[in-house]
Formats: C-alpha cells, structure tokens, sequence
C-alpha cells in the first residue's frame, strides 16, 4: 500500500504530511490507522503541523481531520502555507542589522504581485504570498521566494524560488538568467559547471517533470 | 562640520587598512585636518601601518568609558601636522563600545576635523554596526576576487538597510597583465554585480608591502604605481575630476610603469 499519510518530527514539532493527490477518505483511513497503532507515541504531544497540500483540502475535509487528530490527543495546531512558511524563513536568517533581513514581507491573498523597485544584494531575501518582479539584479546569496511566478528584470544570479508551496505551473522569468541553481515547486535544477552567459530573456518551467528553461 | 567616511569591505585582508592610511595621509598632504579612528577594537593595525604604535597612550575605549578626554587619546602624526589617529584598544574586544557612542564620538570628531576616517573590521557583527554607525558616507574596498565581491555585495546591502545609500567603491590590488589574459575579474565584471560608483582603483604594487613594514604609507613615496593610485583617489574624495588610470598591458611591467608615469 503507497503511503499517502507521514508524520516526520521536524524543528517546529511533529509534521503531518499529506499526499496531495491522495483521496482524502483514503488519507483519513491511513492516518486512523497510523495513529491506532502507535496511539501512545502520539500522548503527550502538544500538536501537529500539516504540510504539504493542505490547501488542496476543503473546510469540511480540514474539520473531518481536526477532529479525528483531536479522537488521539492532538491539535491541528497550525497549517504551515506560505504565511507559516515565510516566518520560518526568516528565522532561518540569523543576521540582524537594521530591523529586518527581509527587505519585504507580505502575507497577502494569494493571486497578488508585488513589485521590487530596486536590486537585491546578497543575503537580502524577498519572501511573497504571490508573484514576484524584481526591477533590478538579483545578485548571488540573495533570494527570492513566491508562491506564484517570478520575474526578474535584470541578471538574476541568486536563488529563486517560484511555487513554493507546490504550484508546478509556477515560472522564473529573467532578462540573463544566471542563477546557480532553479527551484519551482519541489524541483530543484542546478546551472550547469560552465555555463554560457545567456543571449536573450530566458523562462524556467517544469515540463513533463523537469525544470526546462527556453528563450521567453 | 567635517565628513565621516567608514572604510569598510566585508571580507578581509583586502586592504581596509592599507586604504585608510593612505587615504589620510593623502588628504594631510592636501593640508586638510583628518583624523584616522580604529575601529577594529582588539585587533588594531591601523597604528602599526601608520608606524605610532609606540606612542599609544589612551585609545578609543579610553574615551568612550570617560577614562581620557578625547584630545587625550588622539596621536599627532609628527610627520603630517593635520592628522591625527585613535588607536583602537588592543586587550578588549567589539562589544567594548556599542554604535550610539560611536555615534557620539563621530560627531565630536566631524566638529574638529575636516575628514574623519573610520577603519573598519572585517565581517558584519557587531565590530562592523559599531564602524559604521557614526559614517556619513562609505567607501567599499574590493579585491578582483569572487569572494570578496561577494562579501562587498552583501555590505553593501546592510549599509543600504541602515540607510547609507551611494557607497563608493576601490579595486584593490588589480594585476592588469592577468585582467589582460582573462585570469582575473576585471573592473567591469566587479561593477556590473555590485552597481555602486568607482572611486578608484589600485594596481597590485610591492611597494605597499614595504611601507606598510616601515610604517610610512605608501601614498607619500612619488614614484609607486600604487601611491599615484591613491592619490588620485584623495584628490576625487575631494571632489576633483580625475580620470581613472589606464594600464597598457602589451608591453613589459617595467614598460608599463614608465609609460604611466609619463602620463
């Protein structure tokens, strides 16, 4: 039987994570059973996370979930999307000078694009519930993470991150697209060892399960 | 009302200090008052370059804690009338002061002098808030290496996050015969990642290593590449339009140092 269900012990606590196009009678059957046969790992602990394709669930199936959690002891403690997300990746960033290392954060409604006047330098992070367009370089060490698509007007050269919370559609668009390693979604693609400066505005995609980049 | 300007580059051994010794005794040969304060409190070099270690009395900590007033601690460099140095404090580290007295002394100093150069440390702790709390304006110095344009790129930004804007950048040690045969980043390469103004730049020159071993910057000796370099990089801190050294690079080193210096 394919596990749909994993609960992983993370930093934050216990992680539950969901197969996102799992159905979700099957997802409540295999975590039943999951927490039926180590019901007393489970006592004592103050919560679980939900990961992974939550947003795919619908409020009677996220009811459906709490309460059966709730049959072992545990609370639905937090969805982590991109709003719990993004404060995580901000803790991960322990220099401080100024107020933030995040020079924009925004927990917006998905659906929204926010524009960055200005370069991003290295260790300077932009983190947006959206698409993202950069007016300006992004340089290597600084990243850029959405969860719609990105665009860089300008040589980006740092990480980017489109999709983040698992949309595959998602895109990275820039005018020299340089950037030692790609991630839409949960792909990562690395930039080859001798890699050529790029002649034309270029697009990173997923097609049929790989990170494909072509002239935009 | 003189201008503090923070000597800074993130990664080092690049030359900070090497560049504010020159920088202000280059402005003391201008007649200006300049005042050259340490900040690398714990691991101070600026004196020894400047070849006053022996004439340490009081340092910076001296004056922030109140121990000596501040006229106390400042050395007069007997050589050049208008400068004067303080040292940094040799047995206490960066957390000794915290950036409001930095602040503090910056302006007290921008009252006397005409320039006020801060020596900065290395990295971005708190060595690096303290240098340049009290800076009007900055000046990023450069090697033609990745890692060291990285490190700039990354001051850069936490000197924009702390709302100083336009930094001005010096190449330090540029070896024009390896630019030539594409070994080395050249200045293009450096200004198209980092975006800021050039102020100038310095060819590698073992001249430096000789002065900074006598305690004689090198900026006073006529003849050196790299002292010409630094002083045309005091005379556009003084807002002179002075354009940049070219290197011709098809003939032998020696070849090219004459043929630069006649122009």
């Amino acid at each position: 039987m394919q596990e749909d269900v994993l609960f992983k012990g993370s930093k934050g606590g216990l992680e539950l994570v969901i197969n996102q196009s799992a159905d979700f009678t099957v997802i409540l059957r295999q975590l039943k059973d999951k927490l039926e046969s180590a019901a007393n790992f489970f006592t004592g602990s103050t919560g679980v996370k939900v990961v992974s394709g939550t947003n795919a669930l619908t409020g009677d199936e996220r009811r459906q979930l709490i309460s059966l959690l709730a049959d072992y002891g545990l609370d639905l403690h937090e969805q982590l999307n991109s709003e719990a997300l993004s404060s995580e990746l901000v803790q991960d960033t322990d220099i401080h000078v100024g107020d933030s290392p995040v020079e924009y954060r925004h927990e917006a409604e998905g659906g929204q694009t926010l524009i960055v006047s200005r370069m991003l330098r290295g260790g300077q992070k932009v983190v947006f519930d959206g698409s993202v367009i950069i007016m300006g370089d992004v340089n290597p060490g600084a990243e850029v993470i959405a969860n719609g698509n990105i665009t860089v007007e300008g040589t980006c050269r740092g990480l980017a991150h489109a999709g983040v919370n698992g949309d595959q559609t998602a895109t990275i668009t820039a005018d020299k697209l340089m950037a030692g390693q790609l991630r839409i979604a949960g792909l990562i693609a690395r930039a080859p060892d001798n890699q050529d400066e790029p002649t034309c505005r270029e697009i990173a995609r997923i097609v049929s399960g790989a990170v494909v980049i072509e002239p935009a | 009302m003189g201008e503090v300007i923070v000597i800074t580059s993130g990664k080092g051994g690049v030359g900070k200090t090497t560049t504010t010794a020159n920088l202000g005794t280059g402005i003391a040969l201008q007649g200006k008052k300049v005042v050259l304060v340490d900040a690398d409190i714990g691991l101070r070099n600026l004196d020894v370059v400047m070849g006053l270690e022996n004439r340490i009395v009081y340092d910076l900590v001296d004056v922030t804690e109140g121990n000596c007033r501040l006229k106390q601690a400042l050395i007069r460099d007997k050589r050049y009338e208008t400068m004067y140095l303080l040292p940094a404090a040799q047995t206490r580290d960066k957390n000794a002061v915290n950036p409001e007295q930095m602040r503090q002394l910056c302006k007290e100093l921008a009252a006397e002098f005409d320039y006020v150069l801060i020596d900065c440390p290395a990295g971005i702790e708190q060595g690096f808030k303290n240098a340049i709390a009290g800076a009007d304006r900055a000046i990023i110095v450069t090697t033609p290496e990745v890692s060291a344009v990285r490190d700039a790129d990354r001051i850069i930004g936490l000197l924009e996050s702390e709302g100083k804007h336009n930094p001005q950048l010096i190449v330090n040690r540029i070896r024009p015969l390896m630019v030539k045969k594409g070994d080395m980043m050249d200045i293009d390469d450096i200004i198209e990642i980092l975006a800021v103004d050039l102020l100038g730049i310095i060819p590698e020159d073992e001249y430096i290593v000789i002065s900074t071993n006598r305690g004689e910057p090198a900026v006073t000796n006529s003849a050196a590449l790299a002292s010409l370099a630094y002083r045309n990089i005091v005379r556009r801190l003084m807002g002179e339009n002075v354009p940049l050294m070219t290197f011709e690079t098809n003939d032998s080193l020696w070849g090219k140092f004459k043929k630069v210096l006649g122009f």
